[in-house]
């Protein structure tokens, strides 16, 4: 039993203890209050899971002494998500998961601003590559059989992709343009349903990131054909790039963490840290970038804004070919 | 034998007391989660998915799949205590359900609900353990032309939610249909109808609809009648508000039938537990023999849709045990989490990981058998809310499906949303419009579009490919029927006996 006067002294200390703390925030450094991660998506999804493993990292290591959570904010694949951050101008204790929507998301018209007039870039970790792939017991053993067919006949070969204007649906236009070819391309509504349409043969061909389809690959079910990256992939050296057949193009995928405009150059520097400590982790190495087969970055700064402008002109030419900008 | 070796592995796994005491803890807030209007299952994962981290995969899965589990359960609560649905799978149990409750019967509903939520929710287990590589193979035969056939047929079904007025019921489910129309167009990728709104851009979300429509229009309708809570007192004894002996054999079919739609459902790619309840409900009420009692507190209008969306929540985990794909957005969550744990989820997961999938498979059946205790248990304790005084209970409500359409997805758009179809629901109700027809289309209609434009980009015969392979040649046939045989029958009451007889 506790005598009174321990009571007492211990409500005291406890008392203090939280007074030393509270003014320690205040005075203290960023992070002074709890932290959103605004996830502009639905949850199950790539950059949901992205952020997941980001926060379960830092929070397993006790990085930040302040409480981050992960806000699903879905909407207009991705636009609902990215104008808030882009209307939390100058708070810094709000950040999303970054897309190549943050790009293309404002040349469509549907985010407000980009990475250069309306949010920060804190970092990119990873790059997703995009294959295209095949069933197991398909006709067209090789990229050359695929491109073959698709030249006999014309605007017959069907391509499932997720979405409309997104990088599937570019990855499509690009390889026609690069091997001279018209296909069909599908769009679906999730990734799942792409792989889930391609095993049972109701599309010819699909685009893959490498973790929807490895799993099939080991299976047997599924064979890669190829893949835009400008080198082989590290964990699937078996799968050729398409510039090696003589098709050249090269498109991935960028993951990464985007903050709001004028986040003050404390908290930039704070993530920044974080983050690269985050992407040297070994649960990161293990469980995020093999799992899903991705190259890992760590782009901030300059690099980082750098790669944005490229993708941004990159992609302003495709969405214009495609008809996507309304003039 | 296998199979036995198998289950005995399962369960050597699933009944360690960390796994049970899992189980335990998913159960209880699966059925927390499911009752309370807006936090649906996905999101319900998503919260839970951090805390499963320093577990092995095992007891992190198991926790999900009983959290699962048992927002199917709690959902059908609030359907039947204050017609508001608490996730999707458990809108069309509002229907009947509630106007249970109104008749002093929501201890049988529940009690109904729960029971036939074991039921399907264990044959589900027992169809997911032997039969999954085979039913893994049959959903990848359905495409999108066959995706589109058994959507019509839903849609057909569309007379089966609405009273006498069949027409008013086609007026309700066009006006689902032209809601479904809004936002980013998938083949084009341009915006339709959406008035330069970003939150315009993914159209019109089903659950805050639904929510305005059932809960916030109830609350309208019982606002003007001035007294309703007395037909509400009684007995509230754990054998007063069991289901009879007479429910029970109403019920007995309804169940069976709910359970294979639901399931068959579950399994397909994109569908899922709402559309199977849906399904399970219309198909109930076309073979009934007194069709005219749904709506007005049939309890096999609570049995089929509550089996249909339990056995439909098992049959969601067969493509992703057995290929890797996620059935549904909670099973795309749960996925999230199997990589998180190191495990690459693949038709390769049965042979490499037995011990997690016969772990998952026995904690299932441990968790339906929690499932009906606890909620059996606590139906006294939940029917008492209902002696809350309206004066009460209905700005409690108000604040339910308020915070229940802002949890969504934390925005406000939808909690004015959901008002604004609460509006449109006291309208509905007082012109005798059914709001389930409204809510099916919306359900069906982004799935039947996309289904039907994937399909025209394949064909190279237009809509005749509908046609062309058997499964959807034979669903388009019965959707045709389905509209056709009502009318042929009409015509021939018309033309042919109405001169015989004058």
């Amino acid at each position: 039993m506790l005598s009174r006067r321990a009571l007492v002294a211990t409500a005291l200390v406890l008392t203090a203890t939280a007074t030393v703390t509270l003014t320690g925030f205040a005075q203290g450094k960023y992070p002074t209050r709890p932290i959103e991660v605004v996830v502009p998506y639905a949850p199950g999804g790539g950059t949901d899971n992205l952020m997941r493993m980001i926060v379960s990292i830092i929070d397993e290591n006790k990085w930040s002494p302040q409480p981050i959570t992960v806000n699903n904010r879905a909407g207009g694949s991705g636009a609902v998500g990215y104008n808030y951050l882009v209307g939390k101008k100058g708070n810094p204790h709000v950040v999303a998961g970054a897309t190549p929507f943050v790009v293309s998301g404002k040349i469509q018209g549907r985010i407000n601003a980009n990475h250069r007039d309306g949010m920060t870039i804190l970092m990119i970790v990873a790059v997703d590559e995009l294959m295209l792939s095949v069933r197991s017991d398909s006709p067209y053993r090789t990229l050359e059989d695929f491109v073959k067919a698709a030249k006999a006949s014309p605007a017959k070969l069907t391509i499932g992709g997720t979405g409309t204007n997104t990088e599937d649906h570019i990855f499509t236009h690009l390889f026609e343009e690069a091997a001279g070819i018209k296909v069909k391309y599908v769009p679906f509504n999730s990734g799942g349903e792409v792989t889930t349409a391609l095993l049972g043969g109701h599309v010819d061909a699909a685009v893959e990131n490498p973790n929807e389809v490895i799993a099939q690959v080991e299976a047997g079910k599924a064979r890669n054909l190829a893949v835009a990256a400008e080198k082989r992939m590290a964990d699937a050296k078996d799968v050729p790039t398409f510039a090696e057949k003589g098709y050249t193009f090269y498109w991935n995928q960028y993951r990464g963490v985007v903050g709001p405009a004028d986040m003050g150059a404390e908290a930039v520097r704070w993530w920044q840290e974080t983050l690269k400590k985050v992407v040297t982790s070994q649960r990161w190495q293990e469980a995020y970038i093999k799992k899903n087969l991705l190259t890992p970055t760590d782009w901030t700064g300059d690099e980082a804004n750098k790669y944005l402008d490229g993708l941004n002109s990159k992609y302003e030419k495709v969405l214009a070919n495609l008809g996507a900008i309304k003039k | 034998m296998d199979l036995l070796h198998n289950l005995a592995l399962g369960f050597s796994i699933a009944l360690t007391p960390f796994n049970v005491l899992m189980a335990m803890v998913g159960v209880t807030m699966g059925t927390l989660i499911g009752a309370l209007p807006g936090v649906g299952p996905a999101s319900g994962v998503a919260l839970l998915l951090p805390l499963t981290f320093g577990m092995s995969p095992t007891s992190g899965i198991i926790m999900l799949s009983a959290l699962y589990a048992g927002s199917m359960y709690g959902g059908t609560i609030t359907s039947v205590l204050i017609n508001t649905p608490g996730e999707s799978a458990s809108v069309v149990t509002c229907l009947d359900g509630h106007q249970m409750a109104l008749r002093g019967r929501a201890g049988p509903a529940l009690g109904m609900a729960a029971i036939g939520s074991f039921l399907a929710g264990s044959v589900g287990v027992v169809l997911l353990m032997g039969m999954a590589p085979l039913l893994a193979r049959w959903a990848l035969s359905f495409g999108p032309p066959e995706t589109f056939a058994l959507m019509l047929l839903g849609l057909t079904t569309v007379t089966g939610l609405t009273g006498d007025h069949a027409v008013k019921g086609y007026i309700s489910m066009v006006l689902g249909l032209m809601l479904s129309m809004i936002g980013i167009d998938i083949v084009s990728g341009d915006a339709r109808y959406t008035a330069g709104l970003p939150d315009m851009l993914d159209g019109v979300d089903f659950l805050p609809v639904a929510i305005g429509l059932f809960g916030m229009g109830e609350v309208l309708v019982g606002a003007e009648q001035a007294t309703r809570a007395e037909i509400l007192h009684g007995r509230y004894g754990l054998r007063d508000v069991l289901p009879s002996a007479a429910d029970w054999v109403r019920s007995r079919l309804a169940i069976v039938r709910g359970t294979i739609i639901g399931f068959l459902v579950g399994v397909l790619p994109g569908a899922g537990p709402t559309i199977a309840s849906f399904l399970a409900y219309t198909v109930e009420k076309k073979l009934s023999r007194h069709p005219e009692e749904f709506g007005q507190g049939a309890i096999e209008g609570v049995a089929a849709p509550e089996s249909a969306n339990n056995a439909g929540s098992a049959g969601a985990l067969v493509p992703m045990l057995t290929l890797g794909i996620p059935g549904s957005a909670t099973t795309a969550v749960m996925m999230g989490g199997l990589m998180m744990w190191g495990l690459r989820p693949g038709p390769l997961l049965f042979e490499k990981n037995p011990d997690f999938v016969w772990g998952l498979i026995a904690s299932l059946y441990l968790a339906n058998v929690m499932l009906l205790v606890l909620n059996v248990a606590f139906i006294p304790v939940f029917v008492r809310a209902l002696r809350v005084p309206y004066g009460i209970l209905m700005p409690l409500i108000i604040v339910f499906c308020v915070t229940g359409a802002y949890s969504l997805n934390n925005r406000v758009w939808d909690v004015g949303q959901m008002l604004v179809f609460g509006v449109l629901g006291y309208a509905m109700k007082k012109l005798d419009y059914s709001p389930a027809a409204l809510t099916l289309a919306l359900v069906l209609g982004p799935l039947a579009e996309r289904a039907l434009r994937q399909s025209l980009i394949i064909s190279d015969v237009g809509i005749l490919i509908l046609l062309q392979r058997p499964i959807a040649a034979t669903l388009t046939a019965l959707a045709l029927a389905a509209v056709a045989v009502p009318v042929a029958r009409a015509v021939w009451r018309v033309t042919v006996r109405r001169p015989a007889a004058a």
